[in-house]
């Protein structure tokens, strides 16, 4: 015991001369050695999503001041395999097993025994964050002056420098206008909200203490005081009022209709009046062509009509079936589970997402922040209003257990690789003419489903050789009334 | 058939049926002379359509450039378990409006009801329902007339003070001495019994009294002279081989219409080779459904029935060879009835629907001659839904007007609109220290009481019921409360200082004093809906005092002179409490085929005598009502609806008819519901009552076959020979379709149809089916999907009636099909007549060659449409549409579907678990509702499908069958227990 004792106390002793000197020298709030840097990231690798320091039990005991409690050598061997402590007999192992409901701890025996010390010394030197302290009040969310706003709005543009640096202004990541989801970073009034709302993050805690190492290492070089965060949460608690504006396109196809309309408007006119040009050709050749654009543009027009293929929507979090479905390989139906039994396939509730989000905090991309509106979303009891791609008439009835389950379709076949989206699209074009086609291709489970045996004009006609097995338009998939009622 | 069919005085007499005509067109022009007129000083049209066109392009340029609107998809933040979005869920609850009850099911759809259905668990109404069952869930999303939170003097009010204040009221009279009352229609909770008990213990002087609007107390009393019980039995029309009714309407509305309509049709079933058949008497006032169906009717008048009971009595009392009683009718039919009756003895039931106790104690000693009593009529498991006693009510007014009460607690009654004597109970209102209304809905009484504690809707609401003793069901909420209202029984709990927890207290009550069983126990008896506990059987004896007590007084009657007026209960209205349901409202009266009015019947020849016309309007003593020729109501009288004109009850019911309560009367201890002594006179001016009877019409030709027992049991496809001769001469030069599936029917037994529209309310209820109002109906425009033909035959003074429910019949070969245009109706590989409402562009040619009239045209748009304000314009209302059946827009066609979106849903579970359909597996919404399950739907290609045998029944024809469009829908032929020359 004092053995160790005396070599924390050096241990912290030296981290201390050590971070007084960063201090000086970069006038950044960093403590962390190297080691200790190491012993964090694997901390929040490997032993975090069972284990809390100083938080209380989670899957796994408390490990706050284990190394007091335990022998380290012990420690470690516990740490890489755990179970061959126990069936090797250790009353200790044995004895913490049952203490924790008899699950078993996973085994790490890729860590090396520096590694595993390194975690050791990250407990053992664990201190709960210090939370910054400033001089303005940090709670109020409303009620800033214009001067204050103003100020807010010029830094987060990047107008004015912060005063401890920092190369890029707030809106070069944290855009003032939506876009695609492709850029993880939470747009400025995906933040606004965040901020302003009950429950809401606190801008103070966040711009300090990076809670992600997404969010860390984006904000690395900035140290703002509290005066400037001060001014930028003024500037988006105003912010947060304003309706954001989507980014227009101008219609190509539009400009092009236009600039045909005027031509051939002219060279009528020129043909007819002023009749500037000599060969009439000219004039002939521009309303033609201008005419077959006119007619392309209407038919492509007319065809697209209420039809929303590839419509790729930004959603109010942004989820990524790419991560989900492509790199993590989770089934379609975990989240999707009524698909099987029901008409719609269902958006999962907030309770499905927190099966896996209680444990995984952060993502590879977005850090919390997108993780942590689900949260925030029961904790208001707000619940997540996505945006819907795939959008039927009203009077069409689809029934995705028709398809899934009676039919056996895989989810790819209507909605395509939905493990490449990181946006998701609506692949198909859902039209009539889409439905009607695979209803004559697909073939149903004629033999096997005993309800078909009532079919049985089918099966006499399949027993003579007239056809080999049926499709879904034999047995009335072309009906009207299959979709519309 | 040399019977002649007709389905109006005006078709009976030849005359031209003007009435749709003169709304649709001036007298005198033709379609061209109104449409010049019409465009007459207008600018010309050939450039207005160019316009019309031009602008119609740019739009259409526009549209298509514009975005899509952007929807949302919410889910919910924790699933509930046993929610999923898209399917339905199914909970067994109990309805019970005061009158009428019914075991049933609510399918709830994401948290809301949509549809009532019949529960088959149950033993009593066995899966039936009725029209005011099947329309009750709309007036839980009653966004107008239901009271939205408590109130003090019509004031909006917090719970919190008005129970404080409440409490405090209740406390002052009870220390007083004074008493309080609670003034409830009849209660068959018996645990909500328990509650008032203890509420009576809690604040001693306390009474409880049971307010029908229509009674049962006569019946009451003289079973309590007769038997020392007032008790009211349980009646097997299921064994009855003869049936006498007394003006008792045991089909529509006497007593338990749902179970007598089930019974009855057992007997009246002459499927599976059954060669014998009930014989049915009616001798009534006016037309009713029971009376339509009955073998026999006798139009009389209402103060000839104690007569005619005394003369019955008389008869059988010779058969049995006992002294017969003084007085009595010698109507010539008696000894007849009297001699079939005789021969049943312990097969047969009469019945009578008098408020009368005397006649009540006739009809008792003539059941205890027949040795009725244990057999068919069975005092052992009797009806506990009829408990009021009209002599209390009456010295509870009397009480109110001179201080001995103190305070008055109003359970589900509104008698400032039903008591004859409405100004008194005002009056006697005002004097009270107390008065607070309990009821979930405005109505007349609410302006007049201090404190309204609104309750939940029967839906919102954990409740339980025994409508026969010994048979139990329970109530539980398939919704949370809409609006800030409170169940009734909390209430009471919360005014006796108890926790208002009922929940707790019903689950309490059944564990403890119904079950005695655990909570497994409970949670099936909650699935089920029902539970049942074996009754002892007994028998009582009759007191055969009560009889000549009776006689005399009945003899002693002041004999009736000049018109009497009959006052009775419609299908739709019943007593007045649903009148604000539009579904309701608009449901065509099964024999008047009016509907949004009541009116006084009255016979042709009656009508002839007074010069009484179409569109008449009379005057019964101050009582002006508009007039209808009715054929079959007796002579010298005029039958009139109650439940109408109402004056504070909601958009729809208010203003609409005449309030007929006004007219009952008091005497003998009980209400009556007939007066004598009056001469209508005609009063000036002219008033249109909205009817369908003409509508549709297929023009005469033989599209009922009837015929007699013993003809049916010489050859049992008398009355349809021509059947057989359109079968053989059927041949087609195209190739037949053929269905390699299922091939859907359905046949429709005419013995067993009642006629009492529960098919239409539920067609109506699950199909999305818009009200169009009383000018539209005017116009022919009713959009029902089904709807009861009535059609009569012989004299008008006294016509046969036949039901005939008629909805799309899904020809096989149908004229529908090939005239439309874009392929809109197409047929399916099942045999269904298809309506793709998206491609319709409302040619209307359909409808014109339709030969059974049954598609429907929607010349307006009747969602969200401020002109139609009836139960598609509010997003409250709306809840009820059932998500799975498209909302129609205007300049479609629409007509039946067979129920497609059942036919699916249940094929697709099929698929699922991989097993072949079940027969009767697919109901559809009219065939779940019929309470006789006179409506069979099934495969026919599968032949052991009840369908499949039904359509192989000598009895079984198509309607029209010479056209050779091979319909679907096919019917059994009327048979009824006449005597030959009769027919």
């Amino acid at each position: 015991m004092s053995h160790t004792s005396i070599k924390s106390g050096f241990r912290q002793a030296k981290m201390l001369l050590v971070s007084l000197l960063a201090f000086l020298l970069f006038s950044l709030s960093s403590f962390n050695s190297n080691a200790q840097d190491q012993g964090k990231q694997l901390f929040e690798k490997n032993c975090q999503v069972c284990h809390k320091i100083g938080g209380g039990k989670l899957v796994g005991p408390e490990l706050l001041g284990i190394s007091q409690l335990r022998e380290r050598e012990w420690l470690v061997k516990f740490i890489r395999n755990s179970k061959e402590l126990i069936d090797s007999g250790d009353k200790l192992a044995i004895q913490v097993y049952e203490e924790n409901n008899k699950i078993p701890m996973q085994s790490f025996t890729n860590l090396s025994n520096a590694e595993i010390n390194s975690i050791i010394d990250y407990i053992d030197n664990w201190q709960p964050v210090q939370k910054k302290e400033f001089t303005v009040d940090i709670n109020k969310k409303d009620g800033f002056t214009e001067t204050e706003i103003r100020r807010g709005e010029r830094m987060f543009y990047g107008l004015i420098p912060f005063e401890n640096g920092g190369t890029a202004s707030c809106i070069s990541c944290h855009y003032t206008k939506n876009t695609d989801s492709l850029n993880w970073n939470p747009s400025a009034h995906d933040l606004a909200i965040a901020f302003v709302e009950k429950n809401g993050m606190n801008i103070y805690e966040s711009m300090s203490e990076p809670s992600s190492q997404v969010m860390e290492k984006a904000h690395q070089e900035y140290n703002l005081t509290g005066e400037e965060i001060y001014n930028i949460s003024a500037f988006l608690s105003e912010f947060s009022q304003k309706e954001t504006k989507q980014f227009k396109i101008f219609p190509k196809r539009l400009m092009l209709f236009i600039l045909f309309a005027i031509l051939m408007t002219l060279a009528i006119i020129d043909l007819i009046f002023t009749k500037k040009l000599k060969y009439r050709i000219v004039h002939l050749i521009i309303i033609a062509v201008g005419l077959a654009v006119h007619l392309n543009i209407a038919m492509t027009e007319a065809k697209a009509l209420s039809r929303t293929q590839d419509y790729a929507p930004d959603q109010p979090i942004k989820f990524s079936h790419q991560i989900h479905v492509g790199e993590n390989q989770i089934d379609c139906q975990y989240c999707h589970h009524i698909a099987d039994f029901s008409k719609s396939a269902g958006i999962p509730s907030n309770d499905v997402c927190m099966n896996c989000h209680n444990v995984v905090l952060a993502g590879t991309n977005s850090g919390k922040f997108e993780i942590n509106k689900i949260k925030r979303s029961i904790e208001n009891g707000e619940p997540i209003e996505w945006i819907r791609i795939h959008n039927m008439p009203e009077h069409v009835f689809f029934s995705h257990s028709q398809h899934v389950n009676a039919g056996n379709i895989a989810c790819e076949t209507c909605h395509g690789p939905v493990a490449e989206m990181h946006i998701m699209k609506q692949f198909s074009d859902l039209s009539m003419g889409w439905c009607i086609d695979c209803h004559r291709d697909s073939k149903v489970n004629f033999k096997d489903n005993e309800y078909y045996s009532s079919y049985m004009k089918l099966h006499e006609q399949m027993k003579a050789g007239k056809f080999d097995s049926v499709t879904v338009e034999q047995i009335g998939g072309l009906d009207c009334m299959k979709c519309h009622y | 058939m040399e019977n002649k069919y007709w389905k109006s005085l005006e078709e009976f007499n030849n005359e031209p049926d003007n009435s749709p005509d003169t709304d649709k067109f001036p007298s005198g022009k033709n379609l061209l002379e109104i449409i010049d007129e019409e465009i007459e000083g207008k600018p010309s049209s050939r450039r207005n359509f160019l316009k019309f066109v031009g602008f119609s392009v740019a739009t259409a340029a526009i549209a298509s450039s514009c975005e899509n609107p952007v929807k949302k998809a919410v889910p919910y933040l924790n699933k509930p378990e046993e929610v999923t979005p898209g399917m339905a869920n199914h909970y067994a609850s109990s309805y019970f409006d005061g009158s009428e009850y019914s075991s049933v099911v609510v399918k709830v759809r994401d948290g809301r009801p949509i549809k009532i259905e019949g529960n088959t668990l149950s033993p009593i109404t066995r899966g039936g329902s009725s029209a005011r069952v099947q329309a009750s869930v709309l007036s839980l999303y009653d966004n107008e007339s239901r009271l939205k939170g408590p109130s003090k003097a019509v004031k909006d009010f917090a719970w919190q003070i008005l129970d404080n204040e409440i409490t405090a009221k209740l406390k002052e009279i009870s220390g007083a001495g004074e008493k309080t009352v609670i003034l409830s229609s009849p209660i068959i909770s018996p645990s909500t019994r328990k509650l008032i008990g203890e509420f009576i213990s809690t604040y001693p002087g306390t009474e409880h009294v049971v307010y029908e609007p229509v009674s049962f107390s006569g019946m009451l009393q003289a079973n309590k002279l007769s038997y020392g019980e007032p008790i009211i039995p349980f009646y097997h029309f299921d064994k009855a081989e003869v049936v006498v009714s007394f003006g008792a309407d045991f089909l529509g509305t006497w007593l338990a219409p749902i179970e007598f309509a089930h019974d009855y049709s057992v007997m009246r079933s002459l499927t599976d080779g059954e060669k014998r058949l009930s014989y049915h008497v009616q001798f009534e006032t006016g037309l009713s459904i029971s009376g339509s169906k009955a073998d026999t009717r006798f139009p009389v008048k209402p103060s000839e029935m104690s007569g005619l009971l005394i003369g019955l009595y008389n008869q059988l009392a010779t058969l049995a060879g006992k002294t017969a009683i003084n007085g009595g009718s010698t109507h010539e039919a008696l000894p007849g009835i009297a001699d079939k009756l005789w021969k049943n003895q312990e097969k047969s039931i009469v019945v009578s629907g008098s408020n009368d106790i005397n006649e009540q104690i006739v009809v008792n000693a003539i059941n205890e001659l027949l040795m009725n009593q244990g057999k068919t009529i069975d005092y052992s498991s009797p009806y506990l839904t009829k408990q009021a006693d009209d002599s209390k009510m009456e010295e509870l007014v009397k009480q109110m007007n001179s201080n001995q009460v103190g305070g008055l607690i109003l359970w589900n009654v509104n008698p400032v609109y039903d008591h004859r004597d409405s100004e008194a109970f005002v009056e006697g209102l005002k004097k009270l220290k107390l008065s607070v209304s309990l009821n979930s809905v405005k109505d007349e009484t609410l302006a007049h009481v201090t404190y309204s504690a609104p309750a939940h809707h029967y839906l919102e609401s954990w409740d339980d019921a025994e409508p026969i003793k010994g048979f139990f069901s329970l109530a539980q909420p398939a919704i949370r409360p809409i609006f800030s209202t409170r169940q009734k029984q909390e209430s009471l709990l919360k005014w006796m200082g108890k926790e208002p927890d009922y929940y707790a207290y019903i689950k309490n009550y059944w564990l403890t004093d119904i079950l005695k069983s655990g909570e497994a126990a409970w949670t099936k008896a909650l699935q089920d809906g029902v539970h049942q506990i074996e009754n002892a059987t007994r028998s009582i004896g009759f007191n055969a005092e009560s009889l000549s007590v009776a006689v005399s007084a009945l003899n002693a009657y002041p004999a009736a002179s000049g018109f009497e007026v009959s006052l009775y209960q419609n299908l739709s209205m019943g007593n007045g409490q649903h009148t604000n349901n539009p579904w309701l409202m608009e449901m065509p009266d099964p024999i008047s085929k009016i509907c949004w009015d009541n009116f006084a019947s009255i016979s042709p020849a009656s009508a002839e005598k007074l010069g009484i016309a179409k569109d008449a309007i009379i005057k019964i003593n101050d009582f002006e009502i508009p007039a209808f020729v009715q054929p079959g109501q007796a002579e010298g009288t005029i039958s009139i609806a109650l439940g109408y004109g109402h004056t504070a009850f909601g958009k729809v019911a208010d203003g609409v008819g005449k309030n007929a309560f006004k007219l009952t009367g008091f005497s003998n201890g009980n209400r009556t519901y007939s007066f004598s002594g009056t001469e209508p006179a005609l009063v000036a001016g002219e008033y249109k009552l909205a009817t369908t009877q003409m509508h549709h019409s297929m023009e005469g030709r033989p599209i009922v076959r009837e015929t007699t027992l013993s003809k049916y049991q010489q050859s049992p496809d008398s009355g349809n020979e021509l059947h057989a001769e359109y079968e053989e001469k059927h041949t087609t030069l195209y190739k037949e379709t053929e269905f390699t599936g299922h091939h859907w029917a359905v046949a429709i037994d005419l013995n067993k149809c009642i006629g009492c529209s529960a098919c239409v309310i539920a067609c109506q209820a699950e199909n999305n089916v818009p009200v169009v109002g009383k000018q539209e109906v005017m116009k022919s425009r009713i959009m029902h999907w089904i709807r009861i033909d009535r059609y009569y035959n012989g004299d008008p003074a006294n016509p046969g009636v036949v039901f005939q429910p008629l909805m799309c019949q899904h020809c096989d070969n149908a004229p529908c099909e090939n005239v439309c245009p874009v392929s809109a109706t197409n047929h399916s590989s099942e045999g269904l007549n298809q309506m793709a409402y998206n491609r319709c562009v409302g040619t209307k040619y359909c409808i014109n060659n339709c030969p059974y009239k049954v598609r429907r045209f929607n010349w307006f748009k009747y969602a969200n449409n401020e002109k139609f304000d009836y139960n598609m314009n509010s997003d409250l209302s709306r809840l009820v549409l059932n998500p799975d059946v498209t909302v129609r827009e205007r300049g479609v066609v629409e007509k039946c579907t067979f129920c497609v979106q059942r036919i699916q849903e249940k094929k697709l579970l099929a698929k699922n678990e991989g097993r072949r359909l079940e027969d009767h597996e697919i109901l559809p919404a009219c065939g779940q509702a019929c309470p006789s399950k006179a409506i069979v739907f099934g495969d026919t290609n599968d032949p052991e499908s009840e369908v499949s045998k039904l359509i192989k029944d000598p009895r079984n024809y198509h309607l029209l069958e010479e056209l050779h469009t091979l319909p679907s829908v096919s019917y059994l032929t009327l048979v009824r227990n006449k005597a030959e020359e009769e027919a």
